[in-house]
C-alpha cells in the first residue's frame, strides 16, 4: 500500500476516535471504527490516541465527592491489606530495650514538671513512678466458646483441625488464621462466640460462607458454624472489619449484641465500631451496599459514607476519615482532635490498662503513632507537646491534664 | 518536572504515605476525567483511576527513574485502557452510545419516569455553557456543526463541551443511582435516541 494511503487511514482511524469520545459517529462510521481497531496495522495510533487523552488536561473537570471518597476507600483498604500479624520477633525484643531506656528518661522529665506545676495534684515522689511499661501486645488471642459451652483457648492450638462443632471443621492454619470448613449436614445449629480479649492483636477469622472477618481488642463474635436459613446473622460488641460473600437471596445481618441496632448487607466492605462504651455505634462502608437499621428507623449507605447510630437515632456521615477508621486494622493509633478520654479508651483496650484521668479537659490531641509499641512510647507523643503528665503503674495509668492555656 | 512534585515522588518512593495521598488528591481528578473520556463508564474509570493509584504505590521504588508523571501515569494504567477501549468499541454497533451495565431492570415503567427526572436534574447542574450545548444537542437534535455555527464557537470547542458535559452527567447519575437497578436505563437516555 503506498505510504500516502497508509499515513490517510491512519489519520482517518484518528478522526474517528475523536468522534467516538464526542459520540459523533455515524452507524457507518461505528462499523468502520469496529473494523480498523482489530487490525494490527493501528494499533500504534490507537496507543498514541489514549496517551494523548490520558496525559491531557482538558477533561478534569468532574469533581464528585462521592467518587473521591470510594478511591480513597480502595486505597485505604489495599495498602496494608489482610497481612496476618507477625509474632514476637527479635526486633519486640530491641523494642522492649529502647523502652527501658526512655523509662528512664521519662522519670526525669516528670520530677521536673512536679517542680513547677505545684497546684496540680500532688503526684507520689516514690521511686515506682513507673514500675514497669506496657509493652504492645504481640500476638492475637481468642477464645472460642462452642455450642455446648465448652471453651477453646486458640492461641494455645496447634496449627491443624482444632475442633468439630455441629457440622463445621473448624481449623486454625500456620499462619493463626481460623477458618470454618462445612462438612456434610446437620440438624443442629452450634453457636459459637468468639471472644478477643484486650491486648490482643487483631484476629482474623472466615466463616463457613467465606466471610471474611477481623476483629480488634476487646471485642466479642457470635455466630452459627454453618449459616442455614434465608439469612446469616452475627451478633458483635466491639470492632470489626467485615468483607462478606455475595450470597444472592441470604442478606447477611450484623446485629450488636443486646440492641435492636443492625446492619443489612448483601456482599459488602465495612467496619463497624460497636465498643459499649462508645457513644455511638459506627458503620463505615468501603464497597458494596448496606442498611443499617436501628428499631424501626433505617438509612442505606453508599461506599464512601459513615452511619452513626445515636440513641434511637441514625445519623449520615458523608466523609469520615478512612484512615482513621480503619487505622487499628493498619496497626496504627491515628488522632485527630480526639479528646483525652476517647483516646484512652483506645488505650485501654490494646495495652489491656485502667485509666485514670484526674481532671477532665477539653483540649484536643492530634497524632498518629505505630501501635506496636510500649505504652510510653504513646503517652510520650502528648507529654513531648506539655499537654499531659502520666505515670505508669502496672495496669494502672495515671493521666493529668495540663491546664489548656488562657 | 516541577521541584515540589520531584519532592513528592521522592517522599513516596521512601513509603510516606502522606505523601502519597497528597499525590492522590492533586492527580485523581485528572485521571478519572481523562479515563471516563476514553471508557464512558463511571465504574470502570474509577476503577482504572483506582488500579493505578495503587499500582504507583505498590511500586513506589521505581518513581526516582520516573521523568514525566503524566506519562507514567498512562504507562502504568495502558494495558486496562487500551484493553477497555477495545472492549467498548467492538459492542458500539449493538447497543446505544452508552455501553450498560449488567444489572436487572425489573419495573421499566416506573424507572422512566426517575431516570427522566434525574438526567433533568443533572442538566440542571451542567455548567450554562454546557448546558446550552448539551440542550441544543440532545433536545433539539443540533448537529455539532450546527450549534458552532449558532453560537459563533468552532466545532472542536463545542465537542469539547458536549464530551465535559457527558462525563459529568454519566458520573452525576451514576452517582445517584449507585445502588438501584436502573442504572443500566439510565445511562442508555443520554443517547441521542432518547431525546428524539
Amino acid at each position: 500500500m503506498p505510504a500516502f494511503c497508509f499515513a490517510m487511514s491512519q489519520e482517518t482511524f484518528r478522526q474517528l476516535l475523536y468522534q467516538y469520545i464526542s459520540d459523533e459517529l455515524s452507524a457507518d462510521e461505528k462499523a468502520q471504527l469496529q473494523e480498523m481497531m482489530q487490525l494490527p496495522e493501528y494499533a500504534e495510533t490507537l496507543d498514541a490516541f489514549a496517551r494523548e487523552i490520558m496525559v491531557s488536561e482538558d477533561f478534569s473537570t468532574v469533581d464528585s465527592p462521592l467518587v473521591k471518597a470510594q478511591i480513597d476507600a480502595y486505597l485505604a483498604k489495599h495498602i496494608n491489606d489482610g497481612k496476618p500479624l507477625h509474632r514476637i520477633s527479635s526486633r519486640h525484643l530491641l523494642r522492649i530495650a529502647a523502652a527501658v531506656i526512655m523509662l528512664i528518661g521519662a522519670a526525669t522529665v516528670i520530677f521536673y514538671f512536679d517542680r513547677q506545676e505545684k497546684n496540680i495534684a500532688a503526684v507520689p515522689e516514690t521511686n515506682s513512678k513507673h514500675q514497669q511499661d506496657v509493652a504492645a501486645p504481640a500476638s492475637d488471642k481468642a477464645i472460642l466458646t462452642l455450642a455446648n459451652g465448652r471453651q477453646i483457648n486458640l492461641n494455645d492450638a496447634a496449627a491443624g483441625s482444632v475442633t468439630t462443632d455441629g457440622n463445621a471443621d473448624i481449623v486454625k492454619l500456620a499462619d493463626g488464621r481460623i477458618v470454618y470448613n462445612v462438612k456434610g449436614k446437620s440438624a443442629e445449629v452450634a453457636v459459637n462466640v468468639l471472644t478477643v480479649p484486650r491486648r490482643s492483636t487483631p484476629v482474623f477469622l472466615t466463616l463457613s460462607d467465606g466471610s471474611r472477618i477481623w476483629m480488634n481488642a476487646a471485642s466479642s463474635l457470635k455466630y452459627p458454624a454453618v449459616f442455614t436459613g434465608g439469612t446469616r446473622t452475627v451478633e458483635i460488641t466491639g470492632e470489626a472489619y467485615f468483607e462478606i460473600a455475595s450470597k444472592k437471596n441470604t442478606p447477611f445481618i450484623v446485629k450488636k449484641m443486646n440492641d435492636d441496632a443492625r446492619v443489612q448487607v448483601m456482599g459488602t466492605h465495612f467496619n463497624v465500631n460497636a465498643y459499649d462504651n462508645e457513644g455511638s455505634i459506627r458503620v463505615t462502608l468501603m464497597e458494596g451496599s448496606v442498611n443499617v437499621m436501628k428499631g424501626s428507623r433505617q438509612m442505606l449507605i453508599k461506599p464512601g459514607q459513615q452511619a452513626q447510630v445515636k440513641g434511637d437515632a441514625i445519623e449520615l456521615n458523608n466523609n469520615p476519615d478512612f484512615e482513621k477508621t480503619m487505622s487499628w486494622k493498619n496497626n496504627e493509633f491515628i488522632f485527630e482532635k480526639d479528646d483525652i478520654e476517647s483516646i484512652m479508651r483506645q488505650l485501654e483496650r490494646w495495652y489491656d490498662i485502667d485509666a485514670i484521668i484526674q481532671e477532665p479537659s477539653d483540649r484536643r490531641y492530634t497524632g498518629r503513632i505505630n501501635r506496636n509499641v510500649p505504652l510510653s512510647q504513646v503517652l510520650d507523643m502528648f507529654r513531648k507537646l506539655g499537654y499531659i503528665r502520666c505515670e505508669i503503674n502496672g495496669k494502672k495509668v495515671t493521666i493529668i491534664p495540663a491546664p489548656t492555656k488562657k | 518536572m516541577p521541584q515540589e512534585e520531584r519532592q513528592l515522588l521522592h517522599s513516596i518512593g521512601k513509603g510516606d504515605a502522606r505523601a502519597f495521598r497528597t499525590l492522590v488528591d492533586l492527580h485523581w481528578r485528572r485521571v478519572y476525567g481523562n479515563s471516563l473520556t476514553l471508557v464512558k463508564s463511571p465504574q470502570i474509570a474509577q476503577e482504572i483511576t483506582q488500579d493505578i493509584f495503587l499500582n504507583i504505590w505498590m511500586n513506589r521504588e521505581r518513581l526516582k527513574d520516573v521523568h514525566s508523571f503524566t506519562e507514567y501515569i498512562y504507562i502504568v494504567g495502558r494495558n486496562k485502557v487500551i484493553s477497555t477501549l477495545r472492549k467498548k468499541v467492538a459492542r458500539i454497533c449493538e447497543e446505544p452510545d452508552d455501553i450498560l451495565e449488567e444489572q436487572l431492570v425489573p419495573d421499566k415503567q416506573m424507572q422512566y419516569k426517575e431516570t427522566y427526572n434525574l438526567v433533568m436534574e443533572g442538566m440542571a447542574r451542567l455548567s450554562p455553557q454546557q448546558q446550552l450545548i448539551f440542550k441544543m444537542s440532545r433536545l433539539e437534535g443540533l448537529s455539532y456543526m450546527d450549534i458552532a455555527t449558532r453560537l459563533n464557537l468552532s466545532k472542536n470547542t463545542v465537542k469539547g463541551h458536549m464530551v465535559l458535559a457527558l462525563n459529568f452527567m454519566r458520573t452525576f447519575i451514576r452517582d445517584q443511582l449507585e445502588q438501584t437497578l436502573i442504572y443500566l436505563l439510565a445511562l442508555g437516555f443520554l443517547s441521542r435516541q432518547f431525546f428524539l
